[in-house]
């Protein structure tokens, strides 16, 4: 076996259930994937929460001291449903910068820093209880979060003397706790479930708060519906007709008011709950769908995962419940965690977790705690991980929106510590930074000094630093428009997002399509493949891109772009190159190879000399040759090759631009090789597949524009011979379908398919204004087994034709070879015949041979007759016999020919044979000569001299 | 006709079922075996010794998908044609575009591969599979199973061919990864 064949059949083998699942599934057309939304949504809160706290002046900017509740932009009507920044548009209410991208520093030199607050540290992340509400403000504020989420520590804040504002990190939800000395109003907001879950004494229904009975600690919806049912402590919920009970590896959900069993939920490791150390009040019920809350920094981050798990299980178990995300949805989210490996890995871990929204979890570097938070969108990066706890880390909170144009990236030091590198800012242009310290983490705001250079950021540090340039580059130019070629083939192009430049298409598919290798380094990762879509149909890039900077590229694929240059100078080995519909040029310089696997397609405008090699024994031959091709005119050529059953096709081909025609491909000489767009140059002989090189011009002309005129002479003209060729050769133009090209002075018309020719199409008939008679003509056929071209006579071709035919040629005969031919001779006058008759076929397989004929198919001899046998005086012909006869030879142009010529203008004596049995023939006069010699004889053949 | 009825003929030991399976998958999976084998008559042979096996196998198969089910016995019998036909002259080289795509991924180079390696590689391969989405494991199977054209792939899902091919591209890296991981090698 060899190891195709394994592969074949471990293929045919795998499991049954697989393939036929395969057969059957139905791939979701193009989409956005839900978590995507949510990302972006949680992105555009982010924004939004920022640009909540830019609003506040800066000297208010610590909550502590803030006392403008208007500022809150919630702060009036119901906090959830209405007044939710979401909802509101309260960007620009807000006054954030308009998302038209972040400021481009290339560096940032940090000055100074403001302490806006502190924030308590937090430990656990849980809804508190009655008493620990009943503490500092300080400490309700690291407590309070989204039940699905209870994010923690980095919930923004502003605050008034009476009201609080804090920003839930995972819903992206601003929601408010007003103060009346012991905290008295405690409210949460789900993600998207605009209802409180619970309140305690002294809710304001003023604010649309729903009110809660403390009698029997349930809590009403505005409709009078049961809510939730709370314990005196908190310590389970219920939710909606259901209780769900927490065992130490089970969820039992129950209905009430009897309590009957509706579901159990299992969980075990395959929901990515380990770590887990819960209690009931981290166990809810809302709409339907199960939560929990676990009161460890990895619990909760588990805890994540496990919701959505068991929302998706809730929406199974109850009918009710809205269809809600596919497990592996949870799984995408949930892997990384474990993923996540010590040293510079974590780099890529950090690019991953942006990838999948940076669900909060916490990750370690060693034993240094490098984010002991995140959320969604907000990239933490620890600027100096020293230490191997909270205390004295600092972290910056950059301001990263994966989904608007934010970003930052960072570096790694010698001790694989994470390094602030560079910053690309969000709109806003503000950095904060977290300290940390035991007992709390102070948030300050950097004042920074930043060089604005206007070119884009430096490289991602993981990513090889030239190829990155080179790419960078060619995004960068812009066109006479000033568009950047980035912005051509980005929806949201972006050179300083980290993002953008990311490596797995399948989490981004329709944003990047840049996969880096993970090898490389120390060099950095290499580009493995890039594929490019223009965002038009025709999308025009300017500038010349050289694929030979990208020293491990396997894949280039360009769809409904022009490039202006692209350059296959390289030495790399690709699996594909896919060039779309147009190119304009495509330079391989000098003796540069395109070395491939095989030819997938190579689909490009026009080039010189481009060698292709292949690695040779995939094909069974090797696959090298010079294909040299030119397009001369609107249109593009290319190379493409594919497999058939058993045999490697390679094939150049032409294609004309909309609204010009393929004249055909043409020799350095200028002569047609073929008018066929198509040319196969691949081969089959004992070695395998080879390829021929090939060299040839394809030109191209502006198609047919006008109709006709009435009744022109033209067209008269043209069409007399259109239905000779129709009569003659079984066409079928149409008159009604002509076309006339003014300029050229060219009658098109086009064909109905008949039996005897499939497809041909166009007939051109060039005329000749002063003479008013047919030039030229071309038909166009389709590459079945026809000539390629149906050329019409020139003068040169009618005189190349008569000085081929007129040659003499010399032949000699024997006795032996007559005999071998199947002629008897017997001594007579009658043997002259037949040697005549010898001597004829051997110059009509030489014509038959001659380039010059190619497109005359038949050759037909007339013998010379008894009659026509003439005999020399060897007295007055130095002793020699001459036996001289007249021939006759017809050629049959093998496809319709004019033959118009006076042909004693250029001296032939060709003359068209005037029978309606063989139109288009014509016919020379010839004459043979025969010496005898001591072998046989000599025969001298000579045309044309009749 | 649907597979259900077709299903439904073999049962009833309905000699019209092997005809309806002609005129239903005869095509696509003659087209199989001729990429396997390199010639029709081989093909047809190859598809013939498949009704065969079809006929005997259901009842008591009651496969999901008929097509799957048949072109995997007409890829296993084209592959013991080709096997017997190669058997004089060791090295047959296949030509499968979709197969020479994924070969370059599995880990090793041109040895002396056994039978062992092909089910060592088939449980690995199942395992993987098992652990892939189902979406990437359709588009996996639909382009190596199936031979399936990226770009007929790509209409399928609604994209355009580099999608396809871009994702095609992570799944053979993926896979060759895996491997590696799990220290195979042919």
């Amino acid at each position: 076996m060899n190891k195709k064949e394994t592969v074949y059949e471990a293929l045919t083998n795998v499991k049954r259930e697989y393939v036929e699942e395969a057969e059957r599934f139905g791939f979701k057309k193009r989409r956005i994937s839900w978590q995507r939304v949510l990302g972006i949504a949680a992105a555009a809160c982010l924004v939004v929460a920022m640009a909540a706290i830019a609003i506040i002046p800066k000297r208010e900017r610590n909550p502590w001291a803030a006392n403008n509740p208007t500022a809150n932009p919630i702060s009036s009507g119901d906090p959830i449903e209405t007044n939710s920044p979401i909802t509101t548009g309260a960007p620009t209410e807000t006054g954030a910068p308009p998302e038209t991208g972040a400021p481009d520093y290339e560096s940032l030199a940090f000055v100074g820093r403001e302490k806006l607050c502190d924030i308590p540290m937090v430990k656990h992340i849980s809804v508190p209880s009655h008493s620990q509400l009943e503490g500092s403000t300080a400490e309700a504020l690291g407590y309070l979060g989204d039940p699905a989420g209870a994010v923690g520590p980095v919930g923004l804040t502003a605050a008034s003397d009476e009201r609080f504002i804090l920003l839930d990190q995972v819903c992206k939800r601003l929601f408010t706790i007003n103060r009346d000395g012991n905290f008295s109003t405690y409210f949460l907001s789900f993600c998207d479930r605009p209802r409180a879950i619970a309140y305690l004494d002294g809710a304001d229904p003023s604010l649309g708060d729903p009110v809660i009975s403390p009698e029997d600690s349930t809590v009403v919806n505005d409709d009078g519906s049961l809510y939730a049912i709370l314990d005196d402590s908190l310590r389970s919920f219920v939710g909606e007709g259901l209780i769900a009970v927490l065992d130490s590896e089970d969820i039992s959900v129950l209905r009430l008011p009897d309590m009957e069993l509706i579901c159990t939920v299992s969980l075990s490791e395959q929901y990515y709950v380990y770590d887990f150390n819960y209690g009931h009040d981290q166990l809810r019920f809302a709409d339907g769908k199960l939560y929990f809350n676990a009161n460890s920094e990895k619990a909760y981050t588990v805890g994540i995962a496990a919701l959505f798990e068991n929302e998706h299980i809730g929406a199974e178990m109850l009918e009710e419940a809205p269809a809600m995300p596919q497990v592996n949805d949870v799984t995408d989210y949930a892997a990384p965690v474990t993923e996540v490996p010590d040293g510079m890995t974590v780099s890529y871990g950090w690019f991953r977790k942006h990838r999948v929204h940076g669900w909060g979890r916490s990750w370690t570097v060693g034993s240094d705690l490098i984010t002991p938070i995140d959320a969604h969108n907000e990239l933490l990066l620890a600027r100096t991980a020293v230490g191997s706890d909270f205390q004295n880390m600092k972290l910056f909170v950059g301001l990263y929106s994966s989904e608007t144009d934010a970003s930052c990236s960072m570096e790694i030091d010698t001790e694989n510590r994470l390094l602030p590198a560079q910053f690309a800012m969000s709109p806003s242009g503000r950095v904060y930074e977290l300290e940390f310290y035991e007992d709390r983490a102070e948030l300050y705001e950097l004042e920074y000094e930043a060089n604005e250079a206007a070119k884009p950021t430096a490289a991602p540090n993981p990513y090889n630093r030239e190829e990155y340039d080179t790419l960078l580059a060619f995004f960068e130019l812009k066109d006479e428009n000033g568009v950047k070629n980035g912005e051509k083939c980005f929806k949201n192009y972006n050179s300083s997002k980290v993002r953008f430049w990311g490596d797995d298409p399948e989490k981004d598919a329709e944003e990047s399509l840049l996969v880096w290798n993970d090898d490389g380094k120390p060099l950095g990762r290499t580009l493995n493949s890039i594929i490019l879509e223009g965002l038009s149909d025709e999308t025009r890039l300017v500038g010349s891109i050289r694929l030979d900077k990208f020293r491990s590229l396997k894949e280039f694929s360009a769809n409904r772009i022009i490039f202006e240059a692209l350059n296959a100078d390289m030495r790399n080995s690709f699996d594909t190159i896919s060039i779309g519909d147009n190119i304009v040029s495509f330079g391989c310089d000098g003796e540069a190879a395109l070395i491939a696997d095989y030819i997938a397609r190579l689909h490009i405008g026009s080039f010189s000399h481009c060698r292709y090699e292949s690695t040779g024994e995939e094909f069974g031959g090797a696959l090298a040759f010079t294909a040299d091709l030119t397009a001369d005119g609107s249109g593009h050529v290319g190379v493409y090759g594919y497999m058939d059953t058993h045999y490697y096709i390679v094939k150049v081909y032409a294609e004309p631009e909309n609204g010009y025609g393929f004249l055909g491909w043409f020799d350095t000489e200028g002569s047609l090789i073929s008018a066929e767009e198509t040319i196969e140059i691949s081969y089959l002989d004992e070695n395998g597949t080879g390829v021929h090189d090939f060299t040839g011009t394809a030109r191209f002309a502006p198609a047919d524009q006008s109709e006709l005129a009435s009744d022109p002479w033209y067209l008269e003209k043209a069409w007399e011979y259109a239905e000779f060729v129709n009569r003659e050769y079984g066409f079928n133009f149409v008159k009604d379908e002509a076309k006339f090209n003014e300029a050229d002075m060219r009658i098109t018309f086009t064909h109905i398919e008949s039996e005897e020719y499939i497809n041909p199409q166009q007939i051109w008939i060039y005329l000749d204004n002063t003479e008013k008679a047919v030039k030229h003509v071309h038909i166009f056929g389709d590459g079945s087994d026809r000539p390629e071209e149906y050329a019409s006579m020139s003068d040169e071709e009618l005189r190349a034709l008569y000085d081929t035919v007129s040659l003499i040629s010399t032949y000699t005969v024997t006795r032996e070879d007559m005999l071998q031919a199947g002629y008897t001779l017997d001594g007579t006058d009658e043997d002259y015949v037949k040697i005549f008759e010898y001597c004829g076929k051997l110059k009509t397989a030489e014509l038959e041979n001659a380039p010059e004929l190619h497109f005359y198919r038949c050759l037909d001899v007339d013998i010379c007759i008894d009659e026509h046998i003439a005999k020399s005086d060897p007295n007055l012909n130095g002793g020699i016999e001459t036996v001289s006869c007249l021939l006759t030879f017809y050629f049959r142009p093998a496809y319709p020919k004019l033959f118009t010529h006076n042909t004693a203008d250029i001296g032939c004596n060709m003359k068209p044979l005037d029978d309606a049995d063989h139109p288009g023939w014509i016919y020379f006069w010839g004459g043979v000569d025969i010496v005898e010699t001591a072998d046989g004889w000599s025969c001298r053949v000579a045309y044309g001299v009749g | 006709m649907h597979d259900a009825s077709i299903i439904r003929l073999f049962q009833n030991r309905d000699e019209s079922a092997i005809s309806e399976v002609k005129a239903e998958y005869g095509s696509v999976c003659e087209r199989a075996a001729r990429s396997l084998l390199g010639d029709a008559h081989s093909a047809e042979e190859a598809f013939s010794d498949a009704l065969m096996a079809l006929w005997n196998s259901i009842p008591p198969e009651n496969p999901r998908s008929l097509k799957a089910y048949v072109l995997g016995i007409t890829k296993k019998c084209a592959l013991k044609a080709y096997r017997e036909k190669t058997a004089q002259k060791r090295g047959g080289n296949i030509r499968i575009e979709s197969l020479d795509e994924l070969a370059a991924y599995i880990p090793g180079g041109e040895g002396a591969e056994s039978r062992a390696d092909a089910r060592a590689l088939t449980e690995l391969l199942n395992r993987w599979l098992g652990e892939l989405p189902a979406e990437d494991r359709a588009l996996f199977l639909k382009r190596y199973w199936f031979e399936e054209s990226v770009s007929d792939i790509a209409k399928a899902a609604g994209e355009v061919p580099s999608w396809a091919s871009s994702r095609l591209f992570s799944l053979r890296k993926n896979l060759k990864s895996y491997l590696e991981k799990e220290g195979f090698s042919v």
